[in-house]
Formats: structure tokens, C-alpha cells, sequence
């Protein structure tokens, strides 16, 4: 019993309204899907990372410090944070959370100042251009 | 039954309209639900959640 919908009667017009509707709802909700499972994946691997990272005592205790990635409500954040390099998330981590000055840091890394202070920035501004294209 | 009849019943409730109208849109589901060359199960499901909330949800 199958016609060809030629979007002229009512029902037709309806029908079609009904489809595109349809349609616009599967595709978010497609995309949804597919952003979950993706960050599913990366929160799994973020885990293996952190596991990994303590070599050094300073570090070790910096990083039993933190909160457990899993105790993380934003997964958004923890998202942006597997993104940026191992260093810069150090010198943030150490700069936010320990409350630690750029010279003591320029000191155990063997940087300058400025050193400390542009991985610390470049460290910020990629972690609030990444926020904002997630939120998006 | 033309189609306005069929969303008219589902919206009421009537299981046989929304099971007519979840096999009228299968083929949009699967191919929804196919993620890289892979049909997703899991995604078929949900879409097959999100019919029925649109048939809910419709107005016109």
C-alpha cells in the first residue's frame, strides 16, 4: 500500500512535518551517543594515564593529592585537561591546587620565570578555548 | 488508516499504531543507528526511545 508522498494533502504535509521532525531528533540524539562514548573512552584512558605519571616523590604525593578523576563531576573539564600536555597540566595543577609560586617552580623544572608563567598561561587560555567549543 | 489517523491513535496510546509507526520508520532508525560502517545496537534502541517521545512531543 505505499503511494508517493507528494506533500499535497493534509495528511501528506503532516507526514512529512512528522519525518523532519524525526529526523532532527535521531541526529542530536545520534551525536549525543557518539559524544558519550567518546568521552567514556578518554576518561578510561585519562585514568591509565594518571596512573602512570608518578615517577618522582614531589610528584607522587602532588598527584595522591588530587581528586580521583572518577570523583570529577565535570566531565567536560577532565576532558580538556587529557587534552593539554603533561607539563602544562603540571605547572597548572601545581600553580591551582597547591597553591605554589611560578619561582619555585622556574627552580625544580630548571626554567626561567617566564617560562613558568607561559606554560601556565598557554596552559589556561587552551583549557578555556577547549571549554567553550565543548559547551557549545 | 492514512498517517494522521495512525500518530492520532499512537498519541493516545494505542500500542498497534506506535508499533505501525516504529516499523513505518525503521529504516530511518538503522540507518541512524549505524556508527561507522557498524550497527550500534545500544544507539538503535535509544532512537527507537526517541520515536516514541517524539510521537509524544509532536504537535501540529
Amino acid at each position: 500500500m505505499w503511494q508517493k508522498n507528494n506533500g499535497k494533502s493534509e495528511t501528506e504535509m503532516l507526514q512529512n512535518l512528522f519525518t523532519a521532525y524525526l529526523t532532527t531528533a535521531v541526529r542530536r540524539r545520534r551525536n549525543d551517543y557518539i559524544q558519550q562514548t567518546v568521552r567514556i573512552q578518554q576518561m578510561e584512558s585519562v585514568e591509565d594515564d594518571i596512573q602512570y605519571i608518578p615517577e618522582q616523590g614531589a610528584e607522587e604525593d602532588m598527584f595522591r593529592g588530587l581528586p580521583l578523576p572518577m570523583q570529577m563531576e565535570d566531565s567536560a573539564l577532565l576532558h580538556v585537561l587529557k587534552g593539554i600536555s603533561e607539563r602544562e597540566r603540571y605547572v597548572f595543577f601545581a600553580r591551582v591546587l597547591d597553591e605554589r609560586g611560578f619561582e619555585s617552580l622556574a627552580e625544580e623544572m630548571g626554567l626561567g620565570y617566564k617560562g613558568v608563567a607561559t606554560i601556565y598561561y598557554r596552559a589556561l587560555s587552551k583549557i578555556k578555548k577547549k571549554m567553550k567549543e565543548l559547551r557549545k | 488508516m492514512n498517517f494522521k489517523e495512525i500518530l492520532l491513535r499512537a498519541k493516545a496510546g494505542e500500542e498497534p499504531a506506535v508499533i505501525a509507526l516504529l516499523e513505518m520508520y525503521k529504516p530511518l532508525l538503522v540507518k541512524g543507528a549505524i556508527i561507522g560502517g557498524r550497527f550500534d545496537e545500544d544507539l538503535y534502541q535509544e532512537l527507537c526511545i526517541t520515536l516514541i517521545r517524539c510521537i509524544k512531543l509532536f504537535r501540529f
